[in-house]
């Protein structure tokens, strides 16, 4: 378990400012807080914003932070990598095909454990040419070794972009903080601000083990690993990422205590106690998925929702601690992986509840789990932007409730939102 | 022994430097094999992917079908297609109590089973360099000890790896029927001329513990940092060297060229001159004789094998 002092917050509510910020706007924010060495970014949309109003902040002198206009975003995490590796703080942004563009180097960014902060404005990817959410850019790089932290709105892409750069340095993996593109980028939400000090307070001064810089000790980064050592290296990343769950947490409690915020942790749970289905979500359809459950709530219909923040490391045990209660689970995923058996996500929950059932007899955990465990289902929704609507969750819920009553399953996972 | 290892399947390893054509031999044996109705596979193991660096390559046979694509650890013949990685390399590892040990070398297979302690083993030489520099006018050793092997262990013959050589070989030197000649002579003569000798003891070899300690995942440092400088030094690459550059003090002008395009900081200086080379760490690339002045020429380049001979 996390041990942190239990003190009053150090920023009081005075020194914070609520102001009207879009998600762009807040992430620009944090960053302006942060003051990275170094920023290499290229634009894209519907991240754009984050970009030019981080270069305004460069040009305006309000930042130290080198800027380095590149010509496409493989270049600029390229340039990141190599500022990381000189031991410095260093962040970037981007969307859809620029992640896409970046995925050499997301995977160099990992294997060489440096820790480079990202927001990610999800989009879809094209074809067809496509400039609104969903999660297929984000979902694409599950694999690279990135922590991947969802947020739900501005707020939490604010908050979550400064605990990002504490979880980075200390679980030594980048970190990308991923917001919904338009959704929540260019929608101006209520967002409270804390004083500049205490946010570089709050992330305190870089001290890498290692820099290339250092020209009294000079080191080798990212050497060639060939098949007698490059597998121990792996063994090591994914060491990390197990340890990076606890570091989440600890950052999350660290954050609460300092800025006096609830408490950012793995998931968030919404009247999940006696709840006999469940809707599994991320990002931005989690708010829309919570009205859902508050309105069927206020029927006494016993529904609930989790709001997956953190997808890698992917919170297993956790969640199936959650879910293993629940008759019947229905999975939101805003991407398909064309695999013909449902969404991202969905494979992941499907797995971690197998896992359990496998392990039955040796684990805490499974006690939990009723014979046989939750019957689980898919709903692939919003591509291309494609609106979620409340009414469409409900319809979800009820769905997911005559399931519990014994109606057969017909489709395992389907896309809803579609014309048939 | 596994339960693979008693069938029937012979494995091979060849151990040469890239460059030298093992692969090309392994290829050329798994074909005349394939083409005798056996089964068989190829397959090539590189380190670091330059010339001169030493490699494996291996072969398998069989009358049977067989499925794995495992590497060869236990092998049954053992071909050395440069005898001076027998110093670095222990190329012996793992092959079976009286299996073959098929040198490319000058002396004699007694000579060799004491030289090098082939005492468990069957050994073959065959002064394949010598074979190849006379009918193909280069060292490519790997010609004429396809012949060797052909006649040492009788697992595909002759005519089979001739024709091959025919066929592989006839359309690109159709005009130059001579380069084919050249090939099927040094196929032949390492037939010939290969001579060998049963193994002198027979006790089971124990395996000695692997030379080098690997560390584990949780000893490394993460992100595979090498935390400090000229660890290279390590590693002595002298041994990739097919030809060493010999430096005349008396001729050198001191312009230091070569201690500027060594790329392997191989060129020694002293008080800022040139005294002579690093031949733990020359790769033998021949870019320091290339620059020096042509009116100075104090950097030449001689084979190796001139030297294994004095
Ligand atoms: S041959 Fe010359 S240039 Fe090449 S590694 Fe040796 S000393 Fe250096
Ligand atoms: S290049 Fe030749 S002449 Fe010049 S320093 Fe080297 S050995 Fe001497």
């Amino acid at each position: 378990m996390v041990e942190v002092e239990k003190l009053p917050p150090k920023v009081n509510e005075e020194q914070k400012r609520l102001v009207a910020l879009s998600g762009n706007e807040a992430q620009a924010e944090a960053m302006r807080q942060i003051n990275p060495d170094v920023v290499a970014a290229y634009p894209i949309t519907p991240q754009t914003e984050i970009v030019m109003q981080f270069a305004q902040f460069v040009a305006d002198g309000k930042v130290d932070t080198e800027y380095v206009p590149v010509e496409s975003e493989h270049s600029a995490m390229s340039a990141c990598i190599g500022a990381a590796a000189a031991g410095a703080r260093a962040m970037t942004a981007t969307s859809a095909q620029g992640l896409a563009l970046m995925w050499e180097l997301l995977y160099i960014a990992s294997g060489m454990r440096l820790p480079i902060v990202m927001a990610v404005v999800a989009r879809a990817l094209s074809a067809n040419l496509n400039i609104h959410c969903d999660h297929s850019d984000v979902m694409g790089a599950r694999d690279s070794g990135w922590i991947q932290i969802f947020a739900e709105d501005p707020q939490e892409a604010y908050d979550s972009l400064i605990q990002a750069v504490v979880i980075a340095e200390r679980a030594r993996l980048p970190v990308m903080v991923i917001t919904d593109g338009f959704i929540i980028s260019h929608a101006v939400h209520p967002v409270t601000v804390y004083p500049d000090e205490a946010v570089r307070e709050f992330i305190g001064e870089y001290k890498p083990e290692f820099s290339l810089l250092n020209v009294q000790h000079p080191i080798t980064m990212g050497p060639v690993d060939l098949p007698d050592y490059y597998m121990e290296h792996k063994r090591q990343q994914t060491e990390a990422m197990k340890r990076a769950k606890e570091i989440i947490l600890q950052v999350g409690e660290e954050f609460a205590n300092f800025f006096g915020t609830k408490v950012y942790r793995l998931m968030e749970l919404e009247s999940m106690e006696d709840a006999e289905v469940a809707l599994v979500s991320l990002g931005s359809s989690c708010g829309t998925v919570r009205e859902a459950v508050r309105a069927l709530r206020s029927q006494g219909i016993k529904v609930g929702a989790i709001k997956l923040r953190v997808f890698r490391p992917f919170p297993r045990d956790e969640i199936v601690k959650v879910l293993a209660g629940v008759k019947v689970i229905g999975v939101l995923d805003r991407a398909d992986s064309f695999s013909t058996m449902g969404g991202p996500m969905f494979t992941e929950i499907k797995a971690a509840l197998y896992d359990i059932l496998v392990t039955q007899k040796q684990t805490a955990v499974t006690s939990f789990i009723p014979l046989g465990g939750p019957k689980v289902v898919n709903y692939i929704y919003g591509l291309g932007g494609r609106d979620l609507r409340i009414e469409q969750v409900e319809v979800l819920f009820h769905e997911l409730l005559e399931i519990a009553a014994g109606k057969q399953v017909e489709q395992i996972w389907r896309y809803i939102g579609v014309r048939e | 022994m596994s339960a693979v290892a008693q069938r029937n399947l012979i494995e091979i390893r060849w151990h040469a430097r890239a460059g030298q054509g093992a692969k090309t031999a392994a290829n050329i044996l798994a074909q005349a094999a394939l083409r005798e109705g056996k089964y068989a596979q190829s397959f090539p193991e590189f380190g670091p992917e330059r010339r001169g660096a030493p490699m494996q390559a291996f072969n398998r046979l069989s009358d049977e079908p067989f499925y794995m694509h495992s590497g060869i650890t236990e092998p049954d013949i053992v071909i050395v297609v440069d005898p001076r990685l027998m110093e670095t390399i222990p190329v012996t590892d793992g092959l079976k109590p009286n299996g073959w040990v098929i040198v490319n070398t000058h002396f004699s297979p007694e000579e060799a089973q004491v030289r090098w302690e082939l005492k468990p083993f069957k050994v073959a030489t065959v002064d394949a360099s010598a074979i190849a520099r006379e009918t193909l006018k280069q060292d490519i050793p790997n010609v004429p000890l396809l012949g060797a092997f052909a006649k040492v262990t009788g697992l595909v013959s002759l005519e089979t790896l001739q024709s091959d050589t025919v066929h592989r070989l006839e359309k690109r030197f159709r005009d130059r029927p001579q380069v084919i000649e050249a090939n099927l002579k040094a196929l032949e003569r390492g037939f010939n001329e290969v001579s060998w000798v049963d193994a002198q003891v027979f006790e089971p070899i124990l395996a000695e513990p692997s030379q080098i300690a690997f560390k584990s995942w949780t000893e490394l440092q993460e992100g595979g940092i090498i935390p400090e400088p000229s660890t290279s030094l390590l590693y002595r690459t002298g041994s990739w060297r097919l030809e060493r550059p010999v430096f005349d003090p008396q001729k050198c002008v001191q312009c230091l060229m070569c201690w500027l395009v060594c790329p392997d900081s191989a060129i020694v200086l002293e008080s800022g001159k040139v005294v002579g080379i690093d031949y733990d760490h020359c790769k033998g690339c021949g870019l320091c004789s290339l620059q020096c002045p042509p009116k100075a020429k104090a950097l030449t380049m001689v084979l190796e094998a001139e030297f294994d001979k004095k």
